[in-house]
């Protein structure tokens, strides 16, 4: 192999890249050819140089805590059409979604009367807002329990015992409860406080015109990232939850703690 | 993602987060948006990894992602890359006479000498390169990645790669013997010629 050809396949012999052959006959080569020999010296030294002094930066202690942040809040998410299956506060709400479909049902026959069916879910700020501006007004809740005491029964049962759900209902506390409106729909709102944190549980007699023809849930938040909404919406029931002073990520940290 | 994808995620992707880093420096050169960038590599990674061909390198998958989101950034900011041209850097390589020439002659041999005699200057010569040599340069020796990974890291051809690296260290040889020269130190040859005066 000529001192030319041995130059030219200098680097590729520094870095392992030649195929026995050609390593064979560079090193038989660079055994025998003073110039050469040195000339790869020189590059090797480049190299050598490189990997001893160059500053490749050290990412600081809390780097790999960040990024594992990140992923396990991404990980709570999912894939959006799932991220509610994910959720104890999700699925809690979806029982109570069960339930009182079961009250319609149950109306249904006692009444005859034959509600609408619709999916729904909402746009995420229009939510919020709707929520947010709801009418409120004394303790007179009429539906779809009788009464608060109604509503907290089954909540606590469902959450505590049925679905096993790792909410403990000695955790959820029922602070008070008010009529609503939610466009042109009525409903309760039930004010509660999960470990210290306000939460409130929305169930509307009604799918409101803003939310019909939707899909069946969503998961939002305002911009201010301090509102965490998931709403359900499926024949004329419409309920949603609502963590009013979270952010997403203390919501899912709590979450995830869990 | 499949809690079984989601463990292997972990299994091969949280292992080069500092490789990732270094990588990610190398690009920037600045260590807040270096750690900005392997947030967004890994976050990325993740959303993306039932596209990853399992069994293949992951690292290199990982700093392709990695250098994507920089030059993305650099659209997004409207700030584009250094692409100097290296020709005028390369020793002549168009013509093997002088190339032949310039090794022989001119070559730093000795390991001690080159290893004590060099400290920041690396890597003030290793700024003046242009990005992408520089970038191909450091998965190379420091990140250990072979010619095809790097290729398939920076998604160009193994022969633009090679041209890079084989560059970059003419480049730096060159700039590398000339600090020696202001610094006094001669090559093989002088002293040769020096100590015969003698």
């Amino acid at each position: 192999m000529s001192c030319e050809k041995v130059l030219a396949l200098l680097n590729d012999w520094l870095d392992d890249e030649l195929d026995a052959s050609q390593r064979g006959q560079v090193r038989g080569h660079l055994d025998n050819c003073v110039s050469c020999a040195q000339s790869e010296r020189s590059l090797r030294n480049v190299k050598l140089l490189v990997q001893a002094k160059a500053d490749r930066g050290e990412p600081s202690d809390g780097l790999r805590n960040r990024v594992v942040d990140r992923l396990t809040h991404e990980r709570a998410q999912g894939p959006t059409s799932l991220r509610w299956t994910r959720s104890p506060w999700l699925r809690a709400a979806a029982v109570l979604l069960v339930l009182a479909s079961g009250f319609v049902i149950y109306s249904v026959v006692i009444s005859g009367k034959l509600p609408s069916i619709a999916h729904a879910t909402v746009a995420e700020e229009s939510l919020a807002r709707h929520i947010g501006t709801g009418v409120e007004g004394p303790v007179e809740p009429r539906w779809p329990f009788e009464t608060i005491e109604d509503a907290q029964r089954v909540l606590e049962r469902e959450l505590g015992t049925a679905t096993k759900l790792p909410i403990r209902s000695e955790q959820l506390k029922f602070k008070g409860a008010s009529p609503t409106t939610y466009g042109s729909a009525r409903g309760v709102r039930l004010f509660c406080e999960y470990k210290g944190r306000p939460f409130s549980i929305f169930a509307l007699e009604s799918i409101p015109d803003e939310v019909r023809q939707r899909s069946q849930c969503c998961f939002c938040r305002r911009k201010d990232d301090r509102y965490l909404v998931a709403c359900w919406a499926a024949r004329d029931l419409y309920f949603s939850m609502v963590g009013t002073d979270l952010t997403e990520g203390e919501f899912m940290a709590q979450l995830m703690a869990r | 993602m499949a809690s079984k994808d989601e463990t292997a995620f972990d299994r091969e992707a949280m292992p080069h987060l500092d490789a990732v880093y270094h990588f990610a420096y190398s690009l920037s050169r600045e260590s807040g948006r270096a750690e900005d960038l392997v947030q967004d590599t890994y976050l990325q990674a993740y959303r993306k990894f039932t596209t990853f061909e399992q069994g293949t390198n992951c690292k290199a998958w990982l700093f392709r992602i990695c250098k994507n989101l920089f030059i993305d950034g650099f659209r997004a900011n409207r700030r584009r890359p250094r692409l100097q041209s290296i020709g005028a850097v390369e020793p002549a390589q168009s013509d093997p006479d002088r190339a032949i020439a310039h090794f022989h002659q001119r070559g730093i041999e000795s390991e001690e000498i080159f290893l004590d005699l060099f400290g920041d200057e690396v890597n003030h010569f290793l700024t003046e390169l242009p990005d992408e040599f520089r970038v191909a340069l450091i998965l190379c020796d420091l990140e250990g990645l072979c010619y095809q990974e790097i290729a398939d890291a920076l998604e160009v051809p193994i022969g633009t790669v090679r041209s890079r690296i084989s560059r970059a260290r003419s480049f730096l040889r060159e700039r590398l013997e000339e600090y020696a020269s202001e610094l006094g130190y001669r090559t093989t040859e002088a002293s040769e010629i020096e100590m015969d005066d003698e």
